[in-house]
């Protein structure tokens, strides 16, 4: 039971540098940084940010998602990220990660828990930052969930950053792979047979340009009680939503048959109220199928990282099922710098630690 | 090969897409236009208004709707009123209760004296909503046993018997010394800042005057609940970019010039901030401007003629305060959006305006 | 408003009333009951191969417990009737009665992560296989209990001849205990598998090591069937087993080989064409461990495309029906009372007359140009009048007999070509070989019009039926566009038949927007390479000789240069097997033509309706592998 969660300590934007300084400016603050080594040209900017503060007090874990990727321009901006990360942090490793196995499955969740699960982190560490801004939700998930377990058993503050722009993202076009799966530690009790039988909920994540990948995962998903896609509002653009809608008109009223009052929208830069949203929905839900049915909720947040963050909090806090379909390939189509580039936005959640001291304790009656 | 197709059939399927997208939309939100009533839909509404133009102009009209205009539905709405303690207030009054306690913002949480601190400051916080849109019943709700009944009041002419009660209650249950110190000013939308603050003639104007008026004057009895350096916080759910730096220069400048001003500090907030895209431009929105210019009735402008001229505007082609923005919202669709949206004229001075998203005025 | 039809497929198969009412038991009967190791299907362990499309899903689902009890106890319709006698020629059913308790075991799900666990392979094929059992035994018990007929009590469970200890293993013999005892396992090892941190190997939980096979304890179920009672013979069919590791696979295999075991086991994989033996004869890669077929294991072949005609006779009649019952479900149609072929009329398109009257007139200038005199014109057009005359085809406007004109007009002149005009004569040569008017030229004829003058090409029920390649789903998509078209002229009052004009036109756009819509692995690679291929099709299908008859819709490539591209490291076959998964394109391998064997690379109905291409197969260019890259990049 998480109750801080409901109230995490989070910071946005220009905040996140001061928090950064005043935090990490501890001197008995030593940190590892967990982070993406690849194209993403957000690899960089929580490292940097980091580096300037904490110095040699700072070690880090660089992720290189491997894909068998053939395009030498990403091939390119990964080895530039890479290096300059090294630049950054010297004391770091970079682990490769083979998202495909042999045969062609998708592994990269194993793997990545595999290797997470042989480093031994030095007893020194105060402080675990994962940056989640570059990293797939095959592995990043799966690292959040074993990074969170371990803080957690020590004591250690574990903290998320994440680098989020959504028009960029909007330039990342993802090849899916052919079969839908749970991420790797989120499955959730979804292949277990019960005694009553499921009722289902799925709640896609509407995302740009992910459609054959949202209908191929819903397929695998299966028969539902109800679809409950999830959109961008208050969001930097006032039209996203709408634009999502557009987009999967067919799906909404042919495919998934969705009544207009379960569409769930969530803010597009606070992963909090994604969080809160989804736990109180299963709250709601569990409470009106007890004793009938066997409630099942299937998360599928494919989209913003931001949005998949308070989806990676509910999942962990509720033992929610999490159905993704792997990425073959990636093409991206970097923005110029021209006058039109859009910000990133930043947001930091420190998800556990002696920070929250005796929360529970010392808690009123109800949330803050 | 069918590539060519004949004007009929490319027509028909334009027409099967759209009808599709019409109906979702509908039923998704405009049908839940306040002012629709059940068989006057926004289908319905929307061939009215599509038929007051002329043939060649109606594509533009509709290109309009289909991806310019911003509907804000009840439900978005909500999710907004929903963070705004969670999301304005809380970060900052953890700051405070912080500075109180003399410790680092990120360690209120885990130390008995932060949350001591930040209990106190959260009960010593007046939430205020100056309209109906405020929607105090729905932040009531979302807040219910995190904030007391006695913190909230839905409307902004509180009378001194009330005045009384929120200090009694406050003393009450935080000691004698208990005074409101932060002050939150709660709207739904603002586009030009104008209804907030205004300087006309050299005189100023507006929500904040108002209640500024209101609070030196009745600080003046004993038992005021409100601090004498109270923050002041003013947010509102939706704003324009335009609303945020306007109100931010006129606050600035109220800050500094008027002779009596009732708060130490202010900060302003918005739940949805509209970027400055929005609003149409001649660059990208030349057509559609166009058609504000001719479809128009000067009538709407000798209606709304005191409040116009203050703006500093001689017709209202544009909406108030030449906002041009297309937004509607759900319970009612402001002045400042375009005319040709919500006007509703017999035609006396122009045209006979038909509206889409029908305004109930109040003052227009 | 829903439109049902835009609902994926899946839906139909869900609901076991529609599922039974479509579902064909030809693969039953073709491909189990004429087997000649029909016998041992129960008893050895059975790999069924099939490509994708061969309904090998649906069979297994068509077999399950459940779905033949539903059959059994309603005999009255001859739909059942059929169902089950085909049932009973594969041996599911003996006098009468199910002889076979079935249950489909999907392996698509965790599987495969278990191949990854840290242990020794034949500690993840045991945690693996016990899944299987524990869901198996599950499965089992849901399938008995489905109907409502028996409870958990009315099953009873026969062991072998074995140990009491192995009894006691799997849970006692009464169905309850089995079943607590395979949610326990299931249990248990799941939590291994689906965790981040798998327990070293000494720390596996017990109820995960500890022996559990009822695969070998249990030999027959008994229950009651119509008061009396019965016996069945426990069948597990694991479905999609490629989605296995290979080695996995193998391993799963030989432990399943196992002669102690009982139960019948079947192993159902796809194989699409692309995939390594795939070309009959060779089981390819799969390792048989000193096995051998037909005494340690029977193989089965589900070929998709063999009897290519037939198939497609027997997916319109599936198609048609389908439509026939998801029509009536469409609201604005409902009271029309319209059957949905009547609605998608084949009648012909014609040109206008001004349009007639041009083409008349370029056919004339063509007849002068080629040299062709008005005996040899009549002669040809005195063909053309006595195939339409016999033609079956609806389509027999006077535009699409001067296009066949033309066509024979421009063999001629070719086969003439070379011939020596003479001095003294009119120069009228016999073509060394007859001219000929087929239905070849007739196609040829009708795509030309469609190519020069945007004559509407594809229409009615059974081009729509081709263009959905045999593909369930992929029919009630571009149905489902010609309803939606159905729908908009109701709501404006008009009557909600389609003319050819509306049909080719939806089915066009429905088709672009698929394709437009393509984002799988590799999908702007293959988009280049099948408007490539598109292109020079069309150009050879333009020929005014239409030297390929109908058309071309496809290259061949010599079938040696495949298998070795398949075999290489070459991101071009991984372009290749994705362009076939997701329907792009449609591969016949070791096609025999002119004395070689080609691996034929057909364009997808969906491509050939973009571009404008006939559907009739058979015309394909000659290319090598290297003309794949390039059209690829």
């Amino acid at each position: 039971m998480r109750n801080h969660w409901n109230n995490c300590i989070t910071h946005f934007d220009d905040d996140v540098g001061t928090f950064i300084e005043s935090f990490f400016g501890e001197e008995h603050r030593r940190c590892l940084l967990v982070g993406a080594a690849g194209f993403d040209p957000r690899s960089q900017r929580i490292a940097k940010m980091l580096s300037d503060v904490l110095g040699p007090r700072l070690s880090g874990i660089f992720i290189r998602e491997e894909r068998g990727q053939r395009d030498a321009e990403l091939l390119g901006r990964a080895d530039d990220n890479a290096a300059a990360l090294k630049q950054l942090v010297p004391d770091c490793e970079i682990l490769y990660v083979d998202v495909f196995g042999d045969d062609g499955a998708a592994i990269g969740g194993p793997r990545i828990a595999a290797k997470l699960g042989a480093y031994s982190i030095d007893g020194g560490i105060t402080d675990i930052v994962l940056d989640m801004s570059a990293l797939s939700i095959g592995i990043g998930f799966p690292a959040a969930k074993m990074l969170l377990s371990d803080c957690e058993n020590v004591g250690r503050s574990f903290h998320l950053f994440i680098v989020s722009n959504p028009e960029l993202d909007d330039s990342i076009v993802s090849e899916p792979a052919d079969r839908p799966m749970p991420v790797k530690g989120f499955s959730g009790s979804e292949a277990l047979d019960g005694l009553l039988d499921p009722a289902r909920i799925w709640i896609p994540q509407l995302a740009k340009g992910r459609k054959a990948a949202l209908t191929k995962i819903g397929l695998s998903v299966g028969e539902c009680y109800k679809i409950c896609p999830v959109l961008p509002f208050p969001a930097r653009d006032p039209r996203r939503a709408d634009g999502l809608i557009s987009e999967y008109e067919n799906e909404l009223v042919n495919e998934w048959q969705v009544d207009p009052r379960d569409l769930v929208y969530v803010s597009e830069r606070n992963p909090l109220d994604c969080y809160r949203t989804l736990s109180t929905l299963k709250q709601r839900y569990y409470k009106t199928v007890n004793g009938t049915f066997e409630p099942k909720i299937v998360l599928s947040p494919i989209g913003s990282k931001v949005m998949a963050a308070g989806a990676l909090m509910a999942a962990i806090e509720h033992n929610l099922t999490v159905q993704y379909l792997e990425t073959v390939r990636y093409e991206f189509n970097a923005p110029d710098n021209s006058t039109d580039k859009t910000e990133d936005m930043m947001v930091h959640v420190l998800l556990s630690g002696p920070a929250y001291g005796d929360y529970d304790a010392l808690l009123r009656t109800e949330e803050i | 090969m069918a590539s060519g197709k004949p004007g009929a059939v490319q027509d028909h399927q334009e027409s099967t897409a759209e009808y599709g997208w019409l109906q979702l939309m509908s039923s998704i939100k405009y049908d839940g236009y306040a002012d629709f009533r059940a068989g006057a839909r926004f289908f319905e509404s929307l061939a009215t208004w599509l038929r007051q133009f002329k043939q060649q102009d109606r594509k533009t009209a509709y290109a309009f709707i289909r991806h310019r205009l911003v509907y804000i539905s009840a439900a978005e709405m909500h999710r907004v009123i929903e963070n705004f303690v969670p999301e304005a207030v809380t970060p900052f009054l953890r700051k405070a209760a912080a500075n109180e306690a003399g410790i680092k913002p990120y360690e209120v949480w885990g130390r008995k004296e932060g949350v001591e601190a930040f209990n106190r400051v959260l009960r010593r916080s007046l939430f205020i909503g100056l309209s109906d849109g405020s929607r105090i019943d729905v932040l009531r709700r979302a807040n219910a046993g995190r904030l007391s009944q006695e913190q909230i009041v839905p409307m902004m002419n509180i009378g001194w018997e009330k005045w009384d009660e929120l200090g009694k209650e406050l003393r009450k249950e935080q000691g004698e010394d208990a005074r409101f110190d932060n002050v939150y000013l709660i709207d739904d939308f603002t586009a030009s800042g104008t209804t907030f603050i205004r300087q006309v003639d050299g005189e100023w104007k507006g929500k904040l005057k108002k209640f500024n008026d209101m609070i030196c004057d009745a600080r003046k009895r004993s038992g005021f609940p409100i601090a004498e350096s109270y923050r002041l916080h003013i947010h509102h759910y939706i704003s324009t970019h335009q609303a945020r730096i306007a109100l931010s220069d006129r606050v600035a400048n109220a800050s500094a010039n008027w002779a009596e001003k009732s708060f130490a500090d202010v900060d302003i907030s918005e739940g949805c901030l509209l970027p400055s895209s929005l609003k149409l431009n001649q660059h990208d929105d030349a057509a559609m401007l166009r058609l504000c210019e001719e479809y128009y009735d000067d009538q709407l402008y000798l209606r709304l003629k005191k409040h116009c001229d203050e703006a500093g505007q001689s017709n209202m082609k544009f909406g108030y305060a030449n906002c041009a923005i297309p937004l509607v919202l759900e319970h009612n669709t402001p002045n400042n959006s375009l005319s040709i949206l919500w006007a509703e004229t017999s035609g006396n001075l122009g045209h006979a305006m038909e509206p889409l998203f029908r305004r109930r005025d109040r003052h227009g | 408003m829903a439109n049902p039809f835009l609902r994926r497929a899946t839906e139909y198969v869900r609901d076991d009333a529609s599922f039974l009412a479509i579902v064909s038991p030809a693969p039953l009967t073709t491909f189990l009951a004429k087997s000649k190791l029909k016998e041992a299907m129960f008893e050895l362990p059975v790999r069924i191969i099939g490509e994708p499309g061969s309904g090998k899903t649906m069979l297994a689902t068509l077999a399950e417990f459940k779905m033949v009890e539903t059959i059994m106890r309603d005999l009255s319709t001859e739909n059942h009737r059929g169902l089950a006698t085909a049932l009973a020629d594969a041996g599911f059913l003996q006098d009468g009665k199910p002889h076979i308790a079935a249950v489909r075991i999907p392996m698509e799900s965790d599987y495969r992560d278990f191949w990854e666990l840290p242990y020794e392979p034949a500690v993840k094929t045991k945690l693996a296989l016990w899944l299987v059992q524990a869901r198996t035994m599950l499965g089992l018990l849901r399938n008995l209990t489905a109907n409502r007929r028996r409870g958990l009590d009315d099953i009873r469970f026969i062991a072998r001849e074995s140990s009491e200890a192995q009894i006691e293993q799997i849970g006692g013999l009464t169905a309850r205990g089995i079943r607590d005892r395979a949610l326990e396992v299931q249990k248990a090892i799941y939590s291994i598998a689906a965790g981040l941190r798998p327990p070293p190997i000494e720390n596996l939980p017990i109820a995960a090591t500890s022996p559990y096979q009822p695969f070998e304890a249990i030999r027959a179920i008994e229950i009651e069937w119509q008061g009396e009672s019965l016996f069945l013979s426990p069948l597990v069919m694991l479905d999609d087993v490629h989605a296995l590791h290979p080695d996995q696979r193998d391993y799963i295999f030989s432990t399943l080989s196992r002669r102690e075991i009982r139960f019948g086991r079947w192993l159902m994989m796809r194989l699409d064409a692309l995939s390594p033996g795939a070309v009959l004869s060779a089981p390819g890669s799969q390792e048989t461990h000193n096995l051998t077929t037909g005494r340690d294991f029977v193989d089965i072949r589900m070929q998709g495309h063999s009897e290519r005609g037939s198939e497609r006779r027997q997916f319109r009649i599936m198609a048609l029906d389908m439509a026939k019952r998801y029509l009536p479900l469409v609201q604005s149609l409902k009271n029309r009372n319209a059957d949905f072929a009547a609605l998608l009329p084949g009648e012909p398109p014609s040109l206008s007359p001004g349009r007639l009257k041009e083409f008349s007139a370029l056919v004339e200038k063509e007849q002068v140009k080629l040299g062709i005199t008005n005996a040899r014109r009549q002669e040809i057009d005195a063909i053309v009048s006595e195939h339409l005359a016999g033609s079956q085809s609806y389509d027999k406007r006077l535009e699409v007999h001067l296009s066949m004109a033309r066509i024979l007009m421009h063999r001629y002149a070719n086969r003439v070509q070379h011939m020596t005009p003479s001095l003294f004569e009119d120069f009228d040569p016999d073509p060394k070989s007859p001219l000929k008017a087929d239905a070849g030229v007739a196609e040829a004829a009708r795509f030309q019009l469609s190519d020069a003058f945007n004559r509407p090409y594809h229409y009615g029920i059974y081009d729509l039926c081709d263009a959905s390649n045999e593909n369930a789903e992929l029919f009630l998509q571009f149905a489902g566009a010609l309803v939606a078209r159905m729908e908009t002229r109701v709501i404006r009052g008009k009557s909600p038949s389609l003319n050819a004009s509306a049909q080719e036109s939806a089915l066009v756009e429905k088709a672009r927007t698929i394709m437009d819509g393509w984002s799988f692995a590799f999908a702007r690679r293959v988009r280049l390479l099948v408007d490539a291929i598109a292109r020079e099709c069309l150009e050879v299908s333009r020929s005014p000789n239409a030297r390929l008859g109908a058309g071309a819709n496809a290259i061949g490539i010599p079938e040696e240069e495949i298998h070795d591209l398949l075999r290489s490291e070459n991101e071009l076959a991984l372009v290749l097997k994705h362009a076939l998964a997701n329907g792009a394109i449609v591969i016949r391998r070791n096609y025999g033509q002119g004395g070689r064997y080609w691996c034929l690379i057909e364009l997808s109905g969906i491509v050939c309706l973009v571009h404008g291409l006939t559907f009739k197969r058979g015309g394909f260019l000659e290319k090598r592998v290297a003309y794949l890259q390039e059209a690829s990049n």
